[in-house]
């Protein structure tokens, strides 16, 4: 059995290598911007599995817990902080790039990225 | 007062945020717009240096109350070092650095607020976003939260050129978006590498593992960090292999736009180019790296800024090829060449703005920007013209100017270094620099005129009146150049152990 | 005097020149761009290579030799390297990716294969 963080981290590393190879290879404009959120998204999984702690519990303090039981037990919290931030961002960047691929199929009628050569 | 540092960045945001709500108003959006423009660039100037901590604490060896609780083996190590908390470090030359960036903002907004007669509140907030992002950038001691400012910078840049109305400039922001898309979670990933190697994401802290033997720096991960950082970096700045993308932005930018994102450009090349160097400097790739790079700017940028037809072409591609100075600057590794190199930024964020100001009088004058189409402008505005043709040889490197002192320091420390190939060829560009300066000048200003040209004779005094206090500067630095060189200590000291 | 004419190496030389400067004249009146910019263009890339091949003294001076010679041939036989450049140097989208990917993979290779010693 492959260990669990080690596995995610290979899923991880292959959404990152579908979505380059996607970004380039494909010519439908809307799936090259789903090829881009593979790559945010092989990131984000990246940075949530190195919070991973074998047999960790979850990071929320209850009243009962003693705090050096919690320190030893916890998975570490700062890792999910940081993925909301950046998925937020993710969608951020998606809306614009899609509001203007909308009006892009407005003006020319094509979804195809030769649009975006002169 | 630490508490401005803060204000440096949220003033803007807040101020960005209140004008995209009173969108339509005009009067309010004006007024507003020009005041937070005018205290951007003072704010630096009367904040006190220091670290700002965003929630979180102070280190445990300044904070006596919380160590009382905490076990031996926490405060008898070197965790009672590390911030637990987003920190702002603020000292000269992130002092220099913000009120270079506030000036050229507010110089900015200032024209473009004056050369339309209903501003628009949301152009004002990507404005007032975007240079609120690159503060953040350069103020930050904390990588996440660069981070998360760089793409608030991206995106605000694309919306900026979204707003152009020039044709071609949906494209263009797409095509930047897409390979922001990239080259941005590269820069994460890198991040995340160094979270997972070190635990921390400040800064400072990994700097201080590394160097106590808290974590092996021989560590491959490292290395690959450095990679993906160096190319999330070469994204940001403007670099090969963006530099087509990133001239491309600037031709598609209205002139005030322009000048802004340009500034942009070299103090995020600034900001994350010294982290890199501060955070592997045990790593001699690196800094061969930022050298290879910044030679491939300046020769490509400067070639094909040479062979372009369209004046705004040809100035976004001079931009981008003299950001190459810089780079060798900081790639060098020595006290004079780092000096060096950051006063080269400070002059070429001044002086590419006022000629991206500069070549927006043509653009205004006659509608077109063909070099071919051009001629004779020289008639109708001759105080335009000798403003222009002080800033093109401003930019050349003609003393007693600034980047006459920036580009002569540059190259005396690349002959104390050991390498004067770099020094030849920064002369040899120069050169080349100046003369496609002088064809476009000549090409606009001194040839007969086309019979066909349309020449409106009126030209926004907001950009006569920027033009004007940018050279000014120029050329207090250029006389006096401790003033600014004075403030790069506190990098230095950084840089050079 | 007429006599047989030897083609000195100069000769060969400015022979090379001429013909790309006839090459640039024609390509420019298609294109309107003036020969003298293409060929300052084409001097300064070229003398910025061989300068920078020049730095790799400091590691082998032989090596040094041998690359500077064989760059200085490449350079000269693939001219004009100005048509090449503004081929290559548009605002398309595939050739801006294609280089960002290839440029990302030389970076990564060489920073994590290289090591500190590189």
């Amino acid at each position: 059995m492959i260990p669990v963080q080690l596995a995610s981290f290979f899923t991880a590393a292959t959404l990152i290598l579908i979505g380059i190879i996607g970004v380039f290879f494909i010519d439908n404009l809307i799936k090259k911007v789903i090829a881009l959120s593979f790559i945010s998204d092989g990131v984000n999984l990246f940075l949530v599995t190195l919070g991973y702690k074998p047999g960790g519990i979850v990071y929320i303090y209850l009243p009962g817990m003693s705090s050096s039981w919690f320190a030893q037990n916890a998975s570490y919290p700062l890792p999910f902080a940081l993925v909301l931030t950046s998925i937020v961002i993710g969608a951020s960047t998606l809306a614009v790039m899609l509001a203007i691929i909308i009006i892009l199929y407005h003006r020319h009628g094509s979804l195809s990225s030769k649009i975006l050569e002169d | 007062m630490k508490s401005l540092i803060a204000l440096m960045v949220i003033l803007p945001i807040l101020c960005g945020l209140l004008l995209n709500l009173l969108h339509k108003k005009d009067r309010t959006i004006k007024i507003l717009a020009l005041i937070v423009a005018i205290i951007l660039p003072l704010i630096p100037l009367i904040a006190s240096y220091g670290t700002y901590y965003f929630g979180g604490y102070p280190p445990i060896t300044e904070n006596p109350t919380i160590a009382k609780y905490l076990p031996a083996y926490i405060t008898g190590s070197y965790l009672t070092k590390f911030h637990p908390a987003i920190t702002y470090i603020f000292n000269s030359a992130q002092r220099i650095f913000i009120f270079i960036l506030g000036l050229v903002a507010f110089l900015a907004i200032f024209t473009s607020l004056n050369e339309v007669k209903k501003p628009s509140g949301v152009y004002s907030f990507l404005m007032f976003m975007a240079t609120a992002a690159v503060t953040a950038i350069i103020l930050a001691d904390d990588i996440f939260n660069l981070y998360v400012f760089f793409e608030i910078a991206a995106i605000s840049q694309a919306g900026i050129i979204l707003s152009s109305n020039i044709k071609g400039s949906y494209k263009m922001a797409l095509r930047y978006l897409l390979l922001g898309g990239v080259a941005a979670p590269m820069l994460l990933l890198g991040v995340a590498l160094l979270l997972g190697a070190v635990g921390n994401v400040n800064i400072s802290d990994m700097i201080l593992a590394m160097k106590t033997g808290l974590v092996n720096p021989a560590n491959p991960i490292f290395l690959a960090a450095a990679g993906l950082i160096i190319f999330g970096w070469l994204y940001g700045s403007g670099l090969p292999p963006f530099h087509t993308i990133k001239s491309g932005l600037y031709s598609k930018a209205l002139p005030h736009a322009a000048s802004l994102i340009q500034a942009f450009s070299v103090f995020t090349l600034v900001a994350l180019g010294v982290i890199i160097l501060r955070l592997f400097y045990y790593v001699p790739v690196v800094r061969w790296a930022f050298i290879i790079f910044s030679i491939a700017a300046m020769a490509l940028g400067i070639s094909m800024a040479i062979m372009q037809t369209d004046f705004k072409r040809l100035i976004g591609f001079l931009a981008v090829g003299e950001l190459g100075y810089i780079g060798i600057g900081l790639g060098l590794g020595t006290a004079m060449s780092i000096t060096a190199g950051l006063f080269q930024a400070v002059n070429e964020a001044l002086v590419t703005a006022c000629l991206f100001l500069g070549f927006g009088t043509i653009l205004y004058q006659t509608g077109t920007s063909e070099i071919d189409k051009l001629g004779g402008l020289l008639k109708y505005r001759p105080g335009v013209a000798g403003l222009m043709i002080l800033a093109g040889f401003i930019m050349a490197g003609i003393p007693p100017f600034n980047v006459f002192q920036s580009k002569l320091m540059l190259i005396q420390s690349a002959i104390s270094a050991g390498f004067p190939e770099l020094a030849l060829i920064m002369i040899l560009l120069s050169i080349v620099t100046f003369m496609t300066f002088m064809k476009a000048y000549y090409a606009i200003y001194l040839k007969p005129e086309p019979r066909d040209l349309e020449v409106k004779d009126r030209i926004p005094s907001s950009t006569i009146f920027s033009m004007i206090v940018l050279l000014v500067i120029c050329t207090v630095f250029g006389i006096l150049p401790k003033i600014a060189t004075s403030q790069f200590g506190s990098i230095i000291q950084l840089l050079t152990p | 005097m007429r006599g047989r004419y030897i083609m000195t190496l100069y000769d060969t030389i400015i022979k090379k020149i001429r013909e790309m400067e006839e090459k640039t004249r024609r390509e420019a009146a298609v294109t309107n761009i003036s020969a003298s910019a293409v060929l300052t263009a084409e001097l300064t890339i070229i003398s910025t290579v061989l300068l920078m091949i020049l730095m790799i003294r400091k590691l082998n001076i032989y090596v040094m030799v041998l690359v500077f010679l064989l760059g200085a041939f490449l350079l000269f036989s693939m001219m004009p390297i100005t048509a090449t450049l503004r081929r290559e140097q548009t605002d398309s989208f595939y050739k801006m990716i294609f280089y960002v990917i290839l440029t990302f993979g030389v970076l990564i290779s060489l920073l994590y294969w290289g090591n500190i010693n590189v």
